[in-house]
């Protein structure tokens, strides 16, 4: 049974205009999978991905986590569900920047009863010797790494990655990418990453193509490039 | 283009736009009604003056006033009108009526409701006290009949300019208290001479009442009338005493030529007669001595406009705060817009005069709205929480007022956009298109001592280092709610100055119930008279109660020198002494005078320094001050009577009693003392207590009106600061509920912060009024009446807890704000 499914997902934003975002959309991921969504800006996938983070509802359709299904959840047991479930990264960091490197891990640790150790995680993402500086004194792919150390210091069941490199030169673009890789497949957390850009996607086990705001294929990548392989 | 973005703006941000508007609102509201209060009451009282022609002196005499008298006051250079009229004392039961002719030119009324009288058996009357068609039987004192009628159908009530307090003072007869008045046709008082004469002066309606020119006016007509005095008081004693003095002469005559005894005892009767007529002389009295609440009214308005200048200042302060710190984050909210415009080649001036407009309209439509609120709903509030029998207010739009205040506020908030604006001109539109880099987290000095900064848990250090970070807000924060506690403290601590002063007084300083002017001076209390007073008091004091001035360092103040016939424990009893200095209660010596506080301050005394008495015929004594004691109302000079004798080296002699009441209804008292005939009036602490009370009423409303208007400005400003708060830090807390944190938890992550801030504002409020309110309450005094200068400890509560109360309902909506708050929209965007 696949960890994640989704059938047949509407989101209608009802306004003065109403706007489909997305329609008739179906997808599974299994357990341990590095998945890429990828389309076009626009196209629908960051509300593909707030859903499934339980920031959104579905206008219709069914979104089934672990067996549970998120669509149906009440808001006080989505916010649970982010907390112990679900790991976000996103373009901009989102780092507190009163916090030092090792407090914004540890602010979400708060949350966890089994989190990680906060100093651990920091190592294990390189960033032992950053862990007293304060957001502003890092560069943008350090940011991002603290970023993904918060998310999976939670242990969570899933990662979720919004243009993770988005704001970041290649070069450490291809770093971050190469962590979320490592992380995915070292800690066997559920990583889906979100991106306009198809050369990421040749890291992934699964590609999921988004086009006016449904699947338009999904395709299986049998033999993924490392990250170390990939330039963009 | 210009207007199209400005009003976008205001659409986009219409909270902001209204807050804005909002706060200004409160301020103008308020000062411009404090500021008008005095004035606008001032004219209407002015207005009611001239549309009655209330007199501006009035003139009694001993042997009553003449025709001829009228004749020659009419040839005066500042006489305008003079008319004889009568007035007269009667009782209606057992309350004290004035009764007062109708007079065409002078010493109108307001006529309630009904008509004028036409007949010598109707009357007009108080509309306070009666109602058209009462019937109103009156008795005159015992062995007079003055009136032609003693029952009176009401036609009319009516509001007399002579009358403008609740409180009209006392009478010579009755319980000593004036209850109310009548008019009546002038031909029902069958006097041979009139009782008074009233005056008006030429060009009266020009001054302002209470104005210097005005009682300069006043001193310029009594000294021309003082010119005439004399010989019209003569003119008045040979009129009544000629025939007696020829018919005496005559007699005299025949006695010469052949005594007899039935001569001899005529002769006698007639000299009698004659000793009997009495002296001759006139009074002469100004609105300040013969109209009820005149000099209460200008007491009060003095110490309203004294609000009215320090009180709204502290407001536009507040005010001032708040409207640029919302400018200023708005401008930093849209520095990109800013710099894409710059980058297009708008100029400075060009993408100012957005914010520039913004800024003025939203201040001119407070300014105008709260101006106009303050005028047509403020002011007349204020004005009927003063204790006045006066016309309604008329509406007047002072214009003058009006501009300063719009002129100093757009200013202001001209400067406050300029500079802000400035600041982000100064970086280049490069880096205006770039997101303001987030202040950078800094540790802090804190941090530094481990063993303590490690002892406080993870929410803590966050709170701490938040509190630190974010200088400017927590700076406005704590002003705004340190201004509020203050505007809210200083209410109720005025409040507190004023309120206690009657009980203070007459509970705990001067202890005695009532007061008795005798008649005639005496030495000791007789038997006889002990047995007169028995009847309805006990422990009787005889004093010598006088008034003399004392020289101070500006001017002369009044004050009562007070010598009791013996200083025994019931003298300690009734006047409690207690010193400034050390608050313990003094005993008199022979050697030094005990002074009170007012007049020491006054005087610029201390201990052991010698204060200049002065007596109304000019002559100057010397004394040595002992002690300077404790008083709030009046001034008080006490003395032993060895040392008054010593002093003003004259016999001793008491003119009144003090004593306590023996039983409980004060009217019997009153009636029974003045039936006795030694006593001249009985004043009562109880009523005086009252006095000192409703004097100040009017001022106690203005304040609670104040204490309203300050809670509604803290409401708003902590709005403002709880909603600024949140628009700065709604990536954070977006970042916060992504990560799990539920809407409760995030809302305590940026509250604990928040409630520091209020409980340290708080304090910063509690500290700093004390110091101001001593200054107010300073300026509020006056020669009369000493103010408390404690606030209550209930007052520091009640302050504290409401500015609490507030920031607590603020959290509330914040909650609701946080709650509302897209958290994807958040952090998403940019900007």
């Amino acid at each position: 049974m696949p960890l994640i499914e989704f059938k047949k997902v509407k989101k209608e934003y009802i306004g003065e205009i109403n706007v489909l975002a997305v329609h008739d959309c179906s997808f599974t991921i299994d357990k341990g999978e590095l998945v890429v969504i990828l389309g076009q800006s626009g196209a629908g996938k960051t509300t593909i991905l707030n859903m499934l983070g339980g920031m959104d509802y579905a206008t219709s359709g069914e979104i089934t986590v672990d067996g549970r299904r998120i669509d149906q959840m009440k808001k006080k047991e989505l916010v649970y569900y982010r907390r112990k479930d679900i790991g976000f990264v996103f373009q901009f960091y989102n780092l507190i920047p009163n916090l030092t490197a090792l407090e914004n891990v540890e602010l979400a640790c708060e949350l966890c009863d089994q989190a990680l150790e906060p100093k651990k995680v920091l190592k294990q993402v390189g960033l032992e010797k950053r862990m007293n500086n304060f957001p502003a004194q890092l560069s943008g792919g350090e940011q991002q790494r603290v970023a993904i150390a918060r998310a999976i210091a939670k242990k969570p069941k899933l990662l979720l990655c919004d243009e993770p490199t988005g704001a970041l030169d290649s070069k450490t673009g291809q770093k971050v990418i190469e962590l979320l890789e490592n992380t995915c497949h070292n800690m066997g957390i559920t990583t889906v990453v979100i991106t306009h850009n198809a050369m990421i996607a040749e890291i992934a086990n699964k590609v999921i193509h988004i086009k006016n705001g449904t699947v338009d294929h999904i395709e299986i990548n049998e033999h993924p490039k490392s990250a170390k392989e990939i330039v963009w | 283009m210009l207007l199209q973005n400005t009003i976008r703006k205001i659409k986009k941000s219409f909270g902001r736009y209204f807050s804005l508007i909002v706060i200004v609102f409160i301020g103008a509201a308020l000062f411009g009604s404090l500021q008008l209060c005095a004035p606008s009451i001032k004219n209407v009282q002015k207005k009611y003056y001239d549309d009655t022609h209330l007199m501006d002196l009035k003139i009694t005499g001993t042997l009553g006033l003449t025709d001829q008298d009228v004749k020659s006051l009419k040839q005066l250079k500042s006489v305008n009108q003079a008319v004889g009229s009568y007035s007269k004392e009667v009782l209606d039961d057992s309350k004290t009526v004035k009764i007062h002719a109708i007079e065409d030119e002078i010493n109108g009324f307001q006529l309630v409701e009904g008509t004028m009288p036409r007949q010598n058996d109707e009357c007009l009357a108080d509309a306070s006290h009666y109602q058209v068609g009462d019937i109103i039987k009156i008795t005159e004192p015992e062995n007079q009949n003055d009136l032609k009628n003693k029952t009176f159908k009401v036609t009319g009530t009516i509001h007399s300019p002579l009358y403008t307090g609740t409180n009209y003072g006392s009478s010579q007869i009755g319980d000593g208290k004036l209850y109310s008045y009548l008019f009546v046709l002038k031909d029902v008082f069958q006097y041979d001479a009139y009782t008074e004469i009233y005056l008006t002066m030429n060009q009266s309606t020009e001054y302002q009442i209470y104005s210097t020119e005005y009682n300069k006016h006043v001193e310029t007509l009594k000294k021309e009338i003082q010119q005439i005095q004399k010989k019209a008081e003569q003119r008045r004693y040979d009129e009544l005493t000629s025939d007696l003095v020829t018919k005496l002469d005559q007699l005299k005559t025949l006695n010469n030529m052949m005594p007899n005894a039935t001569y001899q005892e005529n002769i006698q009767k007639l000299e009698d007669a004659i000793a009997m007529v009495g002296e001759s002389k006139w009074y002469l009295l100004d609105r300040y001595d013969s109209v009820i609440s005149y000099k209460i009214l200008e007491m009060q308005y003095d110490e309203v406009q004294i609000l009215a200048n320090i009180i709204p200042f502290f407001f536009l302060v507040v005010v001032l705060l708040m409207t640029s710190n919302t400018m200023m984050r708005m401008i930093t909210e849209e520095r990109s817009e800013m710099g894409a415009m710059t980058s297009i080649g708008v100029s400075n001036l060009g993408i100012m005069r957005h914010y520039v407009i913004y800024v003025l309209t939203s201040t001119m439509l407070g300014t105008l709205l709260g101006y106009f609120f303050g005028s047509y709903v403020l002011t007349p509030l204020f004005y009927s929480c003063f204790p006045v029998e006066m016309p309604d207010l008329q509406y007047q739009f002072h214009f003058s007022l009006f501009f300063v205040l719009l002129i100093f506020i757009s200013l202001l908030m001209l400067a406050v956009t300029i500079y802000s604006c400035n600041q982000v001109f100064r970086l280049r539109p490069a880096e205006l298109l770039r997101p303001a880099s987030p202040k950078s987290g800094k540790g802090i000095m804190l941090e530094r001592i481990s063993w303590l900064w490690n002892r406080f848990s993870f929410s803590w250090k966050i709170t701490i280092r938040n509190i630190a970070r974010y200088k400017k807000r927590v700076f406005m924060t704590i002003v705004g709610t340190a201004g509020c506690t203050f505007l809210i403290l200083i209410g109720f601590g005025i409040q507190d100055s004023i309120d206690g002063v009657g009980a203070k007084q007459y509970h705990e300083i001067l202890k005695y119930d009532n007061m008795i002017v005798l008649k005639n001076s005496i030495t000791t209390i007789s038997n006889e008279l002990n047995e007169d007073l028995e009847k309805s008091i006990k422990s009787p004091l005889l004093l010598n109660q006088t008034i003399f001035q004392v020289n101070t360092t500006t001017d002369d103040m009044d004050a009562y020198v007070i010598a009791p016939e013996i200083v025994d424990h019931t003298f300690y009893q009734y006047f409690v002494l207690k010193s400034n200095h050390d608050h313990k209660t003094k005993k008199l010596s022979n050697n030094e005078v005990y002074v009170t506080t007012q007049i020491a301050r006054r005087c610029d005394i201390e201990k052991g320094d010698k204060i200049t008495l002065e007596d109304g015929d000019g002559n100057t004594y010397q004394v040595i001050v002992g002690d300077i004691i404790e008083n709030y109302v009046s001034n008080y000079i006490y003395m032993t009577r060895e040392l008054y004798e010593k002093t003003f080296e004259t016999k001793w002699n008491g003119n009144v009693i003090v004593s306590k009441n023996k039983i409980n209804n004060e009217t019997k008292i009153a009636n029974s003392l003045l039936d006795s005939g030694n006593v001249l009036s009985v004043q009562f602490s109880n009523d005086l207590l009252h006095d000192v009370n409703s004097g100040i009423s009017g001022l106690n409303n203005v304040i609670f009106v104040l204490i309203i208007i300050a809670s509604l400005l803290a409401i708003s400003v902590l709005y403002n600061l709880t909603s600024i708060n949140i628009s700065e830090r709604i990536r954070e807390i977006s970042t916060l509920k992504v990560l799990g944190y539920t809407d409760g938890e995030a809302e305590r992550y940026i509250y604990r912060e928040t409630i520091i801030m209020v409980i340290v504002g708080i304090i910063i409020g509690l500290i700093i009024t004390p110091m101001i309110h001593h200054e107010i309450v300073n300026l509020l005094q006056n020669d009369e009446t000493l103010l408390l200068e404690q606030i209550e400890y209930s007052s520091y509560i009640y302050a504290s807890l409401l500015t609490f109360i507030f920031a607590i309902i603020m959290q509330v909506v914040t909650y609701f704000k946080l709650k509302k708050i897209d958290m994807i929209e958040a952090l998403k965007s940019v900007e």
